[in-house]
C-alpha cells in the first residue's frame, strides 16, 4: 500500500531522528533502511530525505561530519544531538497521541 | 557533462552565490547517486541504464533544490553575515593598523625592515579571520602543494614544466623596465615580480615604468624608455606565441583555437598598454606632480587588469578541460573568479594610492629616497591586507578541503618549496642587484637581502593566486570533487614532463 505524500511528510522527521538515534548513518543508508523496514510501503526519495536532514541539522537536532566509510568512500554521516534525542522523545509521544486520536475518530473507537 | 552533473547543477543552482555550500551539497547528493548507480548495476543493469534509473529515481532537481534552499536559508544567511563581518570589521582595522605601523613607526624609527612586518601582520590577520570564520581561515599556504608539482623534482624538470608556470607568470606577472637603468646602461631588465595579491592589475602582461621623478625629468630617459617599451612588447609577443604553441601541443587543441589564444594574449597586451597610457602622460608632463598622478592612476587601473587576466585564464582552463568557449560560460566563470577581488582591490588599492600621495606630500617632503621608502612600504601593507580578500575568495571558491590537506603536504615538501623560492628570488633578484637597482637600497646602503626576501614573497604569492584559480576552476568545472581536479592537474602536469 502506498501512502499519500501529505501523510508521509509529517512522519519523515521523527523517523529520521529515530533511525539516527540507533547509530550514525548517511543519506543513502537511511533511504534504503526505511524502504526495507516498511517493506516498500514508504518509498523515500532524495527530495524527501535531504531537505529534512538539512532542516534538522539547521535546527540543531542533528550534527554531521564527512568520514571515510569501510568501502573507502567519503560519506556525510549524520548523528542525533542531545537536543535531537529530547525532540525525538517529544515527537514520539506526540505521534502516539495523535495516532490514537485519529484512529479513534476514523474507526469509532474510544480515544 | 553527464546527466548526473546536469542534475546536480540544477539541484544546487539556488546555492550559486555560496560556492562552498553548493559544493558540499553537490558532493553529498553525488555520493547518494553513485550508491544508487552501484545498486542498480548490482541488479544487472549496464552503466547507462543504471545512471538513467538513478537520475529518474532522484526526482525533479528543481523541486529538490528549492527544498534544500529552504532548509539551508538560515545557514546561508549566517555565512553571508560572517563574510560581511570580515569585510566591514577586519579590513578597515587591518588597513588602519598597517598604516600606522608602517608609515608612522617603521619609517620613522626602525628603518627599512618592512619585510619583517609581514610575519606578525599575516599572523594577526590569520588569527582574526580564523576567529570569525573558524572553518575557512585555513588558507595558510594553500599554494605550496602545487608548486613542487609544477616545478618537479629537479631544476631540469622545472624548465621542462615551464609551459605550465610560464603562462602563470605571463598572466599574473608584470614586465618592468627601469628608466634609470635604461639611461645608465642602455639596456633593460625584464622581471616578472609583481604580486597579484597587491596588484591583480599586474595580471595584464603590460610594460610598466618604475618611475621616479629624477628619472622622468632626466634628459634622454624618455627616448630610451620608449625604445625599451617597444622591445619588451616584442619580447612579450614572441613569448606569448611560444607559450600558446606549447599549450596547444600539450592539450591537443587545433590550430584554429590556438590562434584565438594568441589573440587573447595580444589583445590583453594592447589593452594593458592602452591602460598604461597614463604613464606616458606622466613622462610627457616631466614634472614632479606627474609622479603622484602616476601613482594614483597606477592604483586605479588594476581591477581592469585583473578582469582581463582572469578572462584569459578561464579561457585557457576551459580549453584544457575540454569545455565550450561560449561567451556566457567564459564570462560567468570569469566574474565568479574575479568579481569579489575586483571590488576589494579597487578599494584597497585606491586607498593605497591616496595614502602614497598623502605620505609623499606630508612626510617625505618630496625627497626621492623618502618617496621610494613610502612607496614600497605602502606596497607591503597592501600585500599584507590583501591576504584577507584571498581568504574570502578561497572560501567562495570552496577550497577548504584543499587548504586543510595542504598542511600535511607542506611538512613533507617544505624544503623543496623553499629551495625553489630561493631559486626564484635569485633569478629575479640578481639581475637587478647587478645593475645596482635593488629596491629598498636606493640610498646605496645595499639591503639586497631584504629586497630578495620581498621578491621571494611576491614570487610565491603570485604563483599562489594562480594555483588557487587553477584549483578553483578545475574543482568547480563539472565534478565538484577536488580529487577529480587533482587528477586533471596531475594529468596536465605529467603531460608537461614528457
Amino acid at each position: 500500500m502506498e501512502f499519500r505524500s501529505d501523510l508521509v511528510k509529517g512522519s519523515v522527521a521523527p523517523i529520521v531522528l529515530k533511525l539516527l538515534s540507533e547509530r550514525e548513518r548517511y543519506g543513502y543508508e537511511i533511504v534504503k533502511l526505511v524502504n526495507e523496514r516498511t517493506q516498500g510501503a514508504f518509498q523515500w526519495k532524495e527530495g524527501t530525505l535531504y531537505p529534512c536532514l538539512h532542516q534538522l541539522e539547521a535546527d540543531g537536532l542533528l550534527s554531521s561530519a564527512w568520514r571515510e566509510a569501510e568501502s573507502g568512500k567519503q560519506r556525510k554521516y549524520y548523528r542525533v544531538t542531545r537536543k535531537g534525542r529530547a525532540e525525538l522523545a517529544s515527537r514520539t509521544e506526540e505521534w502516539a497521541a495523535f495516532s490514537k486520536t485519529v484512529t479513534a475518530m476514523l474507526m469509532g473507537a474510544t480515544a | 557533462m553527464t546527466r548526473m552533473d546536469d542534475l546536480l547543477e540544477a539541484a544546487t543552482f539556488r546555492f550559486r552565490y555560496d560556492a562552498g555550500l553548493r559544493q558540499e551539497i553537490a558532493r553529498e547528493l553525488r555520493a547518494h547517486l553513485e550508491d544508487s548507480i552501484a545498486a542498480a548495476r548490482a541488479d544487472g543493469m549496464d552503466e547507462a541504464q543504471a545512471e538513467d534509473a538513478a537520475v529518474r529515481a532522484f526526482g525533479d532537481p528543481d523541486e529538490i533544490g528549492e527544498k534544500l534552499w529552504q532548509a539551508n536559508r538560515r545557514r546561508m544567511r549566517r555565512r553571508a553575515a560572517a563574510m560581511a563581518a570580515v569585510g566591514v570589521v577586519l579590513m578597515p582595522a587591518g588597513i588602519l593598523a598597517a598604516c600606522w605601523f608602517i608609515f608612522f613607526f617603521l619609517d620613522e624609527f626602525i628603518g627599512r625592515v618592512q619585510v619583517l612586518i609581514c610575519i606578525p601582520a599575516i599572523g594577526i590577520i590569520y588569527l582574526l579571520t580564523r576567529l570569525f570564520l573558524p572553518k575557512t581561515a585555513r588558507f595558510g599556504v594553500a599554494f605550496l602543494r602545487w608548486l613542487p608539482l609544477a616545478f618537479g623534482k629537479s631544476v631540469g624538470t622545472a624548465f621542462r614544466n615551464a609551459w605550465i608556470w610560464a603562462p602563470a607568470l605571463a598572466v599574473f606577472g608584470r614586465i618592468n623596465v627601469s628608466s634609470n637603468v635604461i639611461t645608465a646602461w642602455r639596456a633593460f631588465i625584464i622581471s616578472f615580480h609583481s604580486s597579484p595579491m597587491v596588484q591583480p592589475g599586474g595580471g595584464i602582461p603590460v610594460i610598466s615604468l618604475e618611475a621616479a621623478n629624477t628619472q622622468i625629468s632626466h634628459a634622454g630617459a624618455g627616448q630610451s624608455w620608449i625604445i625599451g617599451q617597444l622591445l619588451l612588447f616584442l619580447v612579450y609577443l614572441v613569448c606569448a606565441v611560444w607559450i600558446g604553441r606549447r599549450l596547444r601541443s600539450a592539450s591537443g587543441i587545433d590550430s584554429r583555437r590556438a590562434s584565438r589564444w594568441h589573440m587573447v594574449f595580444i589583445v590583453s597586451a594592447l589593452v594593458g598598454l592602452l591602460i598604461r597610457t597614463h604613464v606616458l602622460v606622466a613622462w610627457l608632463l616631466s614634472h614632479h606632480e606627474a609622479v603622484y598622478l602616476f601613482m594614483l592612476l597606477d592604483s586605479a587601473h588594476m581591477p581592469f587588469g585583473a578582469l582581463i587576466s582572469a578572462l584569459f585564464l578561464v579561457i585557457v582552463l576551459r580549453r584544457l578541460r575540454g569545455q565550450s568557449l561560449s561567451m556566457a560560460g567564459v564570462l560567468s566563470s570569469t566574474f565568479v573568479i574575479i568579481g569579489p577581488m575586483v571590488w576589494v582591490f579597487l578599494i584597497v588599492n585606491g586607498a593605497g594610492g591616496l595614502l602614497r600621495l598623502l605620505c609623499v606630500r606630508c612626510l617625505a617632503k618630496f625627497d626621492i629616497l623618502r618617496f621610494l621608502d613610502v612607496s614600497h612600504a605602502s606596497d607591503l601593507f597592501l600585500m599584507v591586507t590583501a591576504f584577507l580578500p584571498v581568504i574570502i575568495v578561497s572560501e567562495q571558491c570552496g577550497l577548504r578541503r584543499a587548504c586543510v590537506r595542504l598542511g600535511d603536504f607542506v611538512l613533507h615538501h617544505l624544503w623543496r618549496y623553499m629551495a625553489f623560492i630561493l631559486m626564484g628570488a635569485l633569478l629575479l633578484g640578481l639581475p637587478r642587484w647587478a645593475a645596482g637597482e635593488a629596491f629598498g637600497s636606493a640610498d646605496g646602503h645595499g639591503l639586497v637581502f631584504l629586497w630578495l626576501a620581498r621578491e621571494a614573497i611576491r614570487f610565491a604569492l603570485q604563483l599562489g593566486l594562480t594555483v588557487m584559480c587553477f584549483e578553483f576552476y578545475l574543482t568547480r568545472a563539472g565534478t565538484f570533487e577536488l580529487t577529480e581536479a587533482e587528477k586533471v592537474s596531475s594529468q596536465v602536469l605529467s603531460e608537461g614532463t614528457r
